[in-house]
């Protein structure tokens, strides 16, 4: 019986093939990416212990994509992950997040690209956006926008003007947010521990006027759109920038989007 | 021969043992019959400036969703429940079940936040589609105060907001190293 047994484990290993250098890895095709700014929308909290690798996975496809990729980090109040003795939240970041479905049970990091739904699901695991991001980034955008942010002399309200135009004529929304980067405060480690040096990026501050944005009919004609968005308490101006982008109004996805720094 | 069949039996458990559903707190399985702990011990939470007692552990389901039923002692108890990535705040209610996913492996942690000192009893009930697990945890709490400092030491001071400040006015409450102080008159 034995004998047996070795026979044919020395067949089996008889049975290898040496693979040429040159077949050993197979390139996969990557997706063409194309003209256009895409946002990704990060959902975290101070208390969430992974939400940190979700930001430096979020930071790696910046390093990605460069200027075709926005991230906004959204901090809901509706979530235990952003409740304690810090706020971080901002109303603004409530209403998108129940928008998208989130609610007090969401598991956290999550986040969603370009407000468009992935399988009836706004929200996507956070270990899922590399792919989502590399499917959004072969669509191609019917808008295009150019927009110019500028502080208020009395240093309280930032003037925002953005100029669109659309390939194909539609109703669209120009949405406007004020992000601040390198807000140092509070974090919860995967190891657990609290980080109280951790450098907040991205984080959503406050909307224009509107939350959803300011009704306009693009078409070849650039049309203009002026907002406003008043600086939050708190906010250190030279660190934060102003996003711009356009919805499409009949299903409120993202279209296209830039991100501006904002004169004083 | 025997021992070739009693490594297959082994190998057989082994594998049973694998795919069964176990629900572990502080490194120790709970067993079928259920299984009662008390917590004495109690920490300064820094995310929200509250005591906190803890109990944690490790679930692991083959069916990847998970039931957990919460009975509390009395209402209006401050608790959070937090399995994998999920978390649920205590909503003060006597009863309720919430539902997670959780692949086939998660930890699982609770923190209370008692109000005052006191004996709590939870329980919390585990389950999946096939079978449960009982754990009745007692958090007996005795009351600390706020530490008073005369004045500031080193470390970086944070306001209540969790920024980084470099003064802080009388009176006023603030967070350095890990800790919260007031300042005295």
């Amino acid at each position: 019986m034995k004998k047996y047994i070795y026979i044919l484990l020395l067949g089996l290993l008889c049975g290898c093939e040496v693979i040429p250098e040159d077949e050993r890895l197979i390139p996969l095709p990557q997706p063409e990416v194309t003209e256009g700014t895409h946002v990704l929308i990060e959902y975290t909290g101070f208390r969430c212990l992974n939400c940190p690798n979700a930001a430096a996975m979020a930071d790696d496809l910046l390093a990605t994509y460069g200027k075709q990729l926005v991230v906004v980090s959204m901090h809901p109040a509706s979530n235990p992950f952003t409740q304690g003795a810090y706020d971080y939240t901002c109303p603004e970041a409530d209403i998108y997040y129940q928008f998208m479905g989130g609610t007090a049970s969401t598991p956290f990091p999550t986040g969603n690209i370009d407000l468009i739904e992935q399988d009836n699901d706004y929200l996507t695991d956070y270990l899922q956006w590399p792919a989502v991001l590399a499917e959004r980034m072969s669509s191609s955008c019917n808008t295009s926008l150019s927009s110019h942010a500028e502080l208020s002399q009395d240093g309280k309200a930032i003037y925002v003007t953005t100029e669109a135009t659309a390939i194909q004529e539609q109703d669209c929304q120009i949405v406007v947010w004020l992000t601040e980067d390198n807000v140092i405060g509070v974090q919860a480690m995967p190891d657990g521990s609290a980080n109280m040096e951790y450098r907040h990026m991205h984080m959503l501050r406050a909307s224009g006027k509107e939350v959803w944005g300011k009704s306009v009919y693009l078409s070849a004609t650039p049309a203009v759109v002026n907002d406003t968005i008043t600086l939050p308490d708190g906010c250190q101006v030279e660190n934060c920038h102003v996003i711009a982008l356009t919805l499409t109004t009949q299903n409120k996805q993202i279209d296209n989007a830039t991100q501006i720094e904002i004169a004083q | 021969m025997m021992k070739r069949f009693l490594t297959f039996v082994m190998a057989l458990a082994l594998v049973g043992q694998v795919n069964a559903f176990v629900v572990k707190v502080n490194d120790e399985e709970i067993p079928a019959e259920g299984k009662e702990i008390t917590v004495t011990e109690s920490e300064y939470d820094i995310f929200t400036e509250k005591t906190r007692m803890g109990v944690a552990g490790y679930i692991y389901s083959p069916a990847g969703s998970l039931a957990v039923t919460i009975t509390r002692s009395e209402t209006g108890l401050e608790d959070e429940f937090c399995c994998g990535s999920q978390c649920t705040s205590g909503n003060q209610q006597m009863n309720e079940t919430k539902n997670f996913t959780v692949g086939d492996a998660a930890t699982w942690y609770v923190h209370y936040f008692p109000a005052q000192a006191g004996n709590v009893t939870m329980t919390y009930t585990f389950s999946d589609s096939t079978e449960s697990r009982t754990l009745t945890v007692h958090f007996n709490y005795t009351a600390e105060g706020i530490e008073e400092v005369q004045e500031t030491q080193e470390g970086a001071i944070y306001d209540l907001s969790g920024r980084r400040t470099e003064q802080v006015s009388a009176g006023s409450v603030y967070i350095q190293n890990g800790k919260k102080k007031v300042t005295t008159y």
